[in-house]
């Protein structure tokens, strides 16, 4: 994987939304998952450098493991209660995996390639490798990174039976990585993701929903995971914490899970 | 400046199902026969009360090629639990794998990367399971279970037993070609040496009706470019591609064809309309242009999106004119919604084989559905009755998607 620069990194849960008056406007119909990754977006992108890139160097990456579940199943409700002919076409298009990309795209000006994935592994993890090789192609010159996920009842219900505890899906959030392609300065001054590796095995599925086994390892301490953007929130913590150190150096950081493992190796 | 591709992704199989046919010699014949197996949904889909058409394949799915690649795994049929886009999936698997003379044990010592565009395959779309948990029942966790079962592309890796980069795309109806255009980027970045890629879709209540709420649908069956079109209907099926590093290809006439050139760009205009004079397109053809490395590169064939939606079959022809600028009257274009309905998740990947096979044919026959030609469109698309002979190898296949997607594949046949 070639390297690329982080030049901003935000992570944000649903309780944190602040958003601008403005954009709360042109957001009155999206749905929480949507917002949330919109705020996340616009507080990454306010505090990355403006480097006066085109809209068409710009790409979007998002990742998410279940994406807008609960907008799906709004749209079923209102299939259900009001009936075939009837169901809130408003409801349909916001339940579709790439909406909020869409609304990333408009609200942000983004004319570049503009990809959605799911995934129940690591799916940030997924779209930052898949941001680099962009960035590294010459198609953009910016990626904005993100994941994000909703809060589901019907989920953290269904994994309460696998588990037979209290388990606890995640609240929904998102988290925003700008990354650059690398410049002399930035090789000084920024955060170098030098190595993005994931490997996936076959594993008893119900662990992508409950996170059992999940853990990461950075700097020799094990730090047990039971939620699924916890992996996520938990590397742009540490990176942040680094940077803030003035620390230099090698950083690795590792993911593990039944279902495979994921590495990571920065430079500061 | 995009940087043109080292080498070409040479395209050594593909695998085909939809209404037109359960693999790609089924297609080829309904093209050229110009069947439309349209028909209103029936019960063993869904139930259903409204009449609009739609394009189904076999009830069950499974094409007996794919029931023999499963079993060589010592899968028992019976007792595996996969959903119907699995299903369609691993029909258009098994037939690729097939064609291209790769066999299953030197797959699993390869780095295999597979990559599937999906909308309806990742959603949870259990009716049963969510009004028994909205009622506070504890209904049994099946449906979850095969939901956590069915991202494609790692379910798909984890049956055929191969390593290598793993995505699901989610870009709603450009989905399928993304995932080609992404599995060429991985190929080229060396992450993996064969890849597996390209969409597949089951027909769902909740798209259904869902684009019957959005008053795409059309009550007739869907007529692309036509001055009375009236909206899409929809399909299902699956589209798979084989990609190998030309260079590793040993036996160079098991060469189908080979990807020159893959272009993505955002409208950033309207969340389910495409921008009127499609400059995402505009972009997109351009960037695949970059990639092949041609700048003076002619389209022998298009296959548009033709969705024969009003405000797509618009927007498409527009960008075309600009595209194709001097060669717009002697380009053939067509749509191929006619015989397979709109696929989504599956539409890129089908249509770039049917191009690919259109190509090599040397034929293409025209839109089927389209009578009469909008006169209003800046470009002429061929209408059902023709059939034109094609001039050359290289051909064009776009997709335009919900959140203002673009995505081009230029491909070249053998």
């Amino acid at each position: 994987m070639p390297a690329v620069a982080i030049s901003s990194l935000q992570a944000l849960t649903q309780q944190q939304l602040d958003l601008p008056a403005d954009y709360r406007k042109k957001l009155r119909r999206a749905d929480e998952f949507t917002k949330t990754i919109i705020n996340c977006t616009y507080l990454g992108l306010n505090s990355a450098p403006q480097l006066g890139i085109v809209p068409e160097k710009i790409g979007l990456f998002l990742g998410t493991s279940f994406g807008p579940l609960e907008t799906n199943f709004h749209f079923l409700d209102s299939l259900l209660e009001d009936g075939e002919g009837q169901a809130s076409p408003t409801l349909f298009s916001h339940s579709v995996h790439n909406a909020a990309a869409g609304y990333l795209t408009r609200l942000f000006s983004i004319n570049g390639p503009a990809i959605t994935i799911s995934s129940y592994a690591w799916p940030f993890l997924a779209v930052l490798e898949q941001a680099a090789l962009m960035l590294h192609s010459g198609i953009i010159d910016r990626a904005i990174a993100v994941s994000g996920e909703m809060y589901s009842p019907l989920l953290e219900h269904a994994g309460q039976q696998l588990e037979k505890s209290s388990y606890k899906f995640c609240k929904t959030g998102a988290v925003t990585w700008i990354l650059d392609k690398i410049t002399e300065k930035k090789k000084e001054n920024n955060i170098i993701i030098n190595k993005i590796a994931i490997s996936y095995k076959p594993c008893n599925v119900a662990t992508f929903l409950t996170r059992k086994g999940e853990e990461c390892i950075v700097e020799n301490e094990n730090i047990k995971i039971s939620e699924l953007l916890s992996y996520a929130y938990l590397l742009t913590d540490q990176i942040q914490k680094k940077r803030s150190s003035g620390d230099k150096g090698e950083f690795k950081w590792c993911v593990k899970a039944p279902f495979g493992q994921a590495n990571i190796i920065l430079s500061f | 400046m995009r940087h043109p591709l080292k080498y070409k992704p040479a395209i050594t199989g593909v695998g085909c199902i939809s209404a037109a046919g359960i693999n790609t010699g089924e297609h080829l014949v309904t093209i050229n026969q110009k069947n439309r197996n349209a028909q209103h949904v029936p019960n063993w889909l869904f139930h259903t009360q409204k009449k609009f058409p739609v394009f189904i394949c076999p009830q069950q799915a499974l094409t007996e090629t794919g029931q023999n690649l499963l079993q060589s795994f010592k899968l028992d049929i019976g007792k595996i639990s996969i959903g119907r886009t699995a299903k369609l999936l691993f029909s258009a698997v098994a037939e690729a794998i097939e064609m291209s003379g790769l066999k299953i044990a030197d797959l699993q010592k390869k780095r295999v990367g597979v990559a599937i565009g999906t909308t309806v395959g990742c959603a949870f779309n259990d009716e049963n399971y969510y009004q028994a948990f909205k009622q506070g029942f504890n209904p049994p966790l099946n449906p979850v279970l095969n939901y956590l079962n069915s991202n494609l592309a790692y379910w798909l890796q984890t049956v055929i037993g191969v390593e290598g980069p793993s995505m699901v795309i989610t870009n709603a109806c450009a989905s399928g070609a993304d995932a080609i255009g992404i599995a060429a980027s991985w190929l080229a970045s060396d992450l993996c040496d064969i890849a597996i890629a390209g969409g597949a879709d089951e027909l769902s209540r909740i798209a259904y009706n869902g684009f019957i709420a959005l008053q795409l649908y059309d009550h007739s069956p869907c007529r692309p470019f036509d001055k009375d079109r009236n909206g899409l209907n929809l399909g299902e099926g699956a589209g798979i591609v084989i990609l190998e590093k030309e260079n590793r290809v040993t036996e160079k006439d098991k060469i189908i064809g080979w990807l020159l050139g893959y272009g993505i760009c955002s409208d950033a205009w309207h969340p389910t309309a495409p921008h009127p004079e499609g400059q995402g397109i505009v972009k997109a053809v351009k960037i695949a242009i970059e990639e092949a490395g041609d700048a003076n590169l002619k389209f022998n064939l298009i296959n548009a999106h033709g969705t024969a939606t009003k405000a797509n079959d618009v927007a498409e022809t527009n960008a075309l004119a600009v595209i194709l600028n001097a060669q717009r009257n002697e380009t053939p274009i067509i749509s191929t919604k006619g015989i397979t309905g709109h696929t989504l998740g599956a539409a890129g990947a089908i249509e770039a084989i049917l191009t690919l096979f259109s190509l090599k044919q040397e034929t293409t026959d025209g839109t089927v559905g389209c009578h009469e030609i909008d006169p209003s469109l800046k470009v002429k698309p061929l209408s059902e009755p023709e059939r034109v002979k094609l001039t050359g190898k290289i051909g064009l296949s776009q997709s335009l998607a919900f959140g203002g997607g673009n995505s081009a594949l230029i491909v070249e046949a053998n």
